[in-house]
């Protein structure tokens, strides 16, 4: 189980987070929705330490502060907006890192590892970029490769700041049904609501660093809830069982209506 | 080695999985070859069969019942060459892996290892000493002492205005490598600018250009103990090395704390560096082309880029101090002019290749 309490981040002068709590529950996929500076981004980073913050930050009861950089990697998988493939490594290397966090510099890859990056490999569906190098790759691959580094990583939570960011409807749609299929503890930052109603058990809405909202789905993607926090105007519907919205300015819902 | 480099484009896997072991070991070969032949080439030319002669016999690897070949023979090959490219050895060991590495923590390609104003520091070292003497005893040992001094005192002065109020991020770091270069170098401009000595000045610029003529055994072990134990560290840290090049997030999520580990590794290639400089004076272009070419060899994975770096490094290195010691001969060129010349064109192919996928 992941929590946060009363967790604050600074940087410099301006508050990014204003006491916020958060419980991932195991096999859950938490959902961090809000508008651009909400505070989503620094959430899912401050449980990996690339943010300061005070506050409590447990991760199976241990405070994440306590642990060391190796053994928090062990733990929680994450897949960055800050990801840059800058030298040349394959994809097949790149994925093969993620096992990285399981062996000591000395050590080569063993057998284990080589069949734990090509699940990955395969789960992610990228086995025929393996020897592609990263730098070439178009937006949607590339995320698929770094999803797939951090499958291979082997840890129990995994961790994402927008995963659909350059991927089509049709991939944006796979990868979340791939994450949401994997039953590992999931805190992904999402900013498409429809995504987040149709892939997420738990919903956090947050807006300038505080929560305003927590719970499914159903009970946070409510005009009420969301109206003040993005200033549009919002239509819920249920399509089979799941809440989706429709969105449009509010004076244009006003002239519509 | 280098136009197979350049020739190859893409195919990684031209050679299949093993491509990396085929290209370090073609390249050892190439490089004992380069050792015992360079060692022969000169002034005086000696063959190879009596370079290994004289070498077997001083290191009692093969001592004959009577020497066959003449004790100036001797003289050159063991006092002169045979250190000379030992030297040449390591300092392109050294730079390159230092260029490869610098490149990953501050994930610029273009990065080479003077970034952090360590030559600028070890240039102001051997200025005061060539010019002022700023040290009781005389001779290589002391220049290269002095040198190491200047660079340590760059070392120090980059770290602390990289880290005034911050974390050690890349830009922190290569603008407080440029400042610190920056100053370091008007001071050697401006002790240049009052000396008294023609000599000295002269001195002082064949310095900063590059060379490996003062290269004797009693700077030799330093130089290589420090390069070997750097090498087996950073080789060691090579899927750290991948992981930080993705990024300090990603480092991070790999386990690898990135401000740590940028600030311990950089002061290893630091350190490095400033042993290579103090030998050797600034020589360009290799820290930052050789990384690149070994990258078209095998790909950017240090665990394999960083031995490949090494021995490329060596064996262009030794190969530039031959033609730079031999082509207006019985003068010198200097090292750093030549591998400047040598290396620009190389450059500007990668910069053109890079562009264009």
């Amino acid at each position: 189980m992941l929590t946060a309490q009363d967790l604050w981040v600074r940087y410099g002068t301006s508050v990014a987070l204003a006491g916020v709590g958060l419980v991932a529950r195991p096999g859950r996929v938490v959902g961090l929705i809000g508008p651009n500076g909400s505070g989503k981004t620094s959430l899912l980073r401050a449980f990996v330490q690339a943010v300061d913050s005070t506050g409590t930050l447990l991760i199976d009861g241990d405070d994440v502060r306590r642990l060391r950089t190796t053994e928090l990697a062990r733990r929680t998988a994450l897949v960055s907006q800050q990801e840059e493939p800058a030298l040349d490594l394959t994809v097949a290397e790149l994925v093969l890192l993620g096992r990285s966090v399981h062996r000591s510099g000395w050590a080569s890859y063993t057998a284990h590892d080589r069949r734990g990056a090509h699940e990955a490999m395969a789960r992610t569906g990228v086995t025929h970029l393996a020897d592609r190098g990263v730098s070439g790759l178009s937006g949607g691959e590339r995320q698929r490769v770094l999803i797939a580094r951090a499958l291979a990583q082997d840890s129990p939570y995994l961790l994402l700041d927008e995963p659909t960011n350059h991927l089509d409807v049709r991939y944006q749609h796979e990868v979340l049904s791939l994450v949401h299929g994997l039953g590992l503890t999931t805190v992904v930052v999402l900013h498409e609501l429809n995504l987040a109603a149709r892939y997420c058990d738990t919903l956090v809405l947050l807006d300038h660093g505080e929560v305003v909202a927590t719970g499914t789905p159903a009970e946070v993607l409510t005009p009420a809830v969301l109206e003040p926090v993005y200033r549009v105007a919002v239509t819920p519907l249920e399509i089979d069982g799941v809440r989706q919205l429709v969105l449009a300015l509010p004076d244009a819902a006003a002239r519509a209506g | 080695m280098t136009t197979a480099a350049t020739t190859d484009t893409r195919p990684r896997r031209l050679l299949g999985r093993d491509r990396p072991t085929l290209v370090l070991g073609v390249l050892t070969v190439a490089l004992v070859t380069t050792v015992v032949l360079s060692v022969g080439v000169g002034s005086v030319s000696v063959d190879p069969a009596r370079v290994l002669a004289v070498v077997g016999a001083h290191t009692g690897l093969h001592v004959p019942d009577e020497t066959w070949w003449t004790a100036s023979e001797d003289n050159i090959v063991w006092l002169l060459r045979v250190p000379r490219v030992l030297a040449g050895v390591a300092v392109g060991a050294a730079l390159s892996v230092a260029g490869a590495v610098i490149q990953a923590l501050v994930r610029n390609p273009l990065a080479d290892p003077y970034l952090l104003g360590i030559s600028s520091g070890a240039s102001a070292g051997a200025a005061a000493h060539i010019l002022f003497g700023l040290s009781a005893v005389t001779g290589a040992t002391a220049l290269a002492g002095s040198a190491f001094v200047g660079a340590v005192v760059a070392i120090v002065l980059v770290f602390a205005v990289a880290r005034i109020g911050g974390r050690l991020v890349p830009s922190r770091l290569v603008f407080a490598g440029i400042a610190v270069g920056l100053a370091l170098g008007a001071l050697t401009n401006l002790m240049v600018f009052f000396a008294n000595s023609r000599d000295g000045v002269r001195a002082v610029l064949f310095w900063t250009l590059g060379s490996l003529g003062q290269s004797r055994w009693d700077v030799l072990a330093l130089l290589w103990v420090v390069t070997a134990v750097s090498l087996v560290a950073f080789w060691a840290w090579s899927r750290r090395l991948d992981a930080m090049a993705l990024g300090d997030d990603t480092a991070r999520s790999l386990g690898t704390h990135p401000t740590r580990f940028r600030a311990g590794a950089a002061v290893l290639v630091a350190l490095l560096v400033a042993t290579a400089v103090s030998v050797s004076g600034a020589i360009g272009f290799v820290g930052l082309v050789i990384p690149h070419l070994a990258r078209r060899l095998v790909g950017g994975s240090h665990r394999a880029l960083l031995p490949t770096a090494a021995l490329l490094g060596g064996v262009v290195l030794v190969w530039a101090d031959t033609l730079a010691r031999t082509v207006v001969a019985p003068a010198e060129l200097p090292l750093g002019v030549l591998t400047a010349l040598l290396g620009t064109p190389l450059l500007i192919v990668l910069v053109h290749r890079m562009s264009t996928h």
